[in-house]
């Protein structure tokens, strides 16, 4: 591999590193609140972040978008969440899923977790194509099927994504909360450890296999997907560069092959293929830039 | 040229505008009745289904 091709990936790594990092300490930043205990009670907490993150962070200063859109589906007096479907809607026809490459927490803690140096494990690909499937079910079941009908049941729904699978909600709400704040720690019950558990198993298959998460659990992911191919940042293959080396294939965190699928509903948009192409074969960014690149490209062949 | 290699176009282009258009109508319609105050209480309380209490 030439130097310079090296050094490109890992100044790719480097800047990508640093915007997780970034995107995760501005959106927990209330420092105070891993001190006392208890959670941000400011007037943005009426706002939510793109990502995954759960509003009980002591750190978190807006509101996370699934918590956020079960509790409306859940209430009393709606039916629907204009608000926070209008706001999902919005950041996936800008993003698409560069939230989940780029930006979200959950996703960042996944990618720390994989360098640790443990044997890396492949799942079959019929079996990774089917648990693909299983991120829609979350979204359809738990975030917005059962609360609706609970609702309609019961008067009041539940968060049942937050409430039985988020381990993000574990990570970042329960563990600081309960270890600075002993009276809700005295309150731990069977679901907690239930919560345990499922974060036990993200947490040890994320150093094995890259973003289980987002791969065959995240509602968010799954939503945010959808839009991937009619979103305003685009990626594309330049195919007559394309020296079909699959050096792409090869750094996609998510398995896929980027020359097929670089706009498809599983890319995270992590721009992981874009640095590692040697040919620079693979442009990104909104589609403006897009198409500039290639039409300057175009004018110098 | 460009832009037939690229997933784009007219039509492509109007999906978008519409998305964006019903995405900022949802966001407004929302806020003016009242879905802040509903995101915002809930976000500011431990959320105790969030951290495996209740």
């Amino acid at each position: 591999m030439p130097g310079v091709h090296r050094d490109r990936i890992k100044a790719h790594g480097r800047r990508r590193l640093l915007l997780q990092t970034l995107t995760a300490c501005v959106s927990n930043g209330y420092v105070q609140g891993f001190i006392t205990g208890k959670v941000f009670g400011g007037p943005t907490k009426a706002a939510c972040v793109p990502w995954l993150n759960c509003y009980s962070c002591p750190g978190a200063v807006a509101s996370c978008p699934v918590g956020s859109l079960q509790t409306v589906l859940g209430g009393r007096s709606r039916g629907i969440s204009f608000y926070v479907m209008g706001l999902l809607v919005l950041f996936g026809v800008v993003l698409g899923r560069l939230v989940c490459g780029l930006l979200c927490p959950f996703g960042f803690i996944q990618d720390l977790l994989y360098r640790i140096p443990l044997p890396k494990l492949e799942l079959p690909r019929k079996l990774d194509r089917a648990l693909r499937w299983l991120k829609y079910v979350v979204a359809g079941l738990l975030v917005v099927a059962l609360p609706v009908a609970l609702r309609a049941t019961t008067g009041t729904g539940a968060p049942f994504f937050c409430k039985f699978l988020c381990p993000a909600g574990m990570l970042e709400g329960a563990l600081p909360l309960m270890a600075a704040n002993p009276r809700l720690a005295a309150q731990i019950g069977i679901l907690f450890w239930w919560k345990i558990v499922v974060l036990a198993v993200v947490v040890l298959v994320s150093m094995c296999v890259q973003r289980p998460f987002c791969k065959y659990l995240c509602p968010l992911g799954a939503f945010y997907g959808l839009f991937n191919r009619v979103s305003l940042y685009q990626m594309h293959v330049e195919r007559s560069s394309c020296a079909s080396c699959h050096s792409c294939v090869s750094a996609c965190p998510m398995g896929l092959n980027p020359e097929r699928e670089v706009n498809g509903p599983e890319c995270i948009r992590c721009g992981n293929c874009k640095a590692a192409c040697p040919t620079s074969a693979i442009v990104a960014g909104f589609e403006l830039r897009v198409r500039e690149a290639l039409a300057k490209r175009d004018s110098a062949a | 040229m460009p832009s037939s290699r690229i997933a784009s176009g007219a039509r492509l282009s109007i999906l978008r505008l519409l998305l964006l258009a019903v995405a900022l109508a949802s966001i407004v319609y929302g806020v003016l009745s009242g879905e802040l105050q509903v995101v915002l209480a809930k976000g500011i309380r431990v959320c105790l289904e969030c951290i495996g209490i209740a």
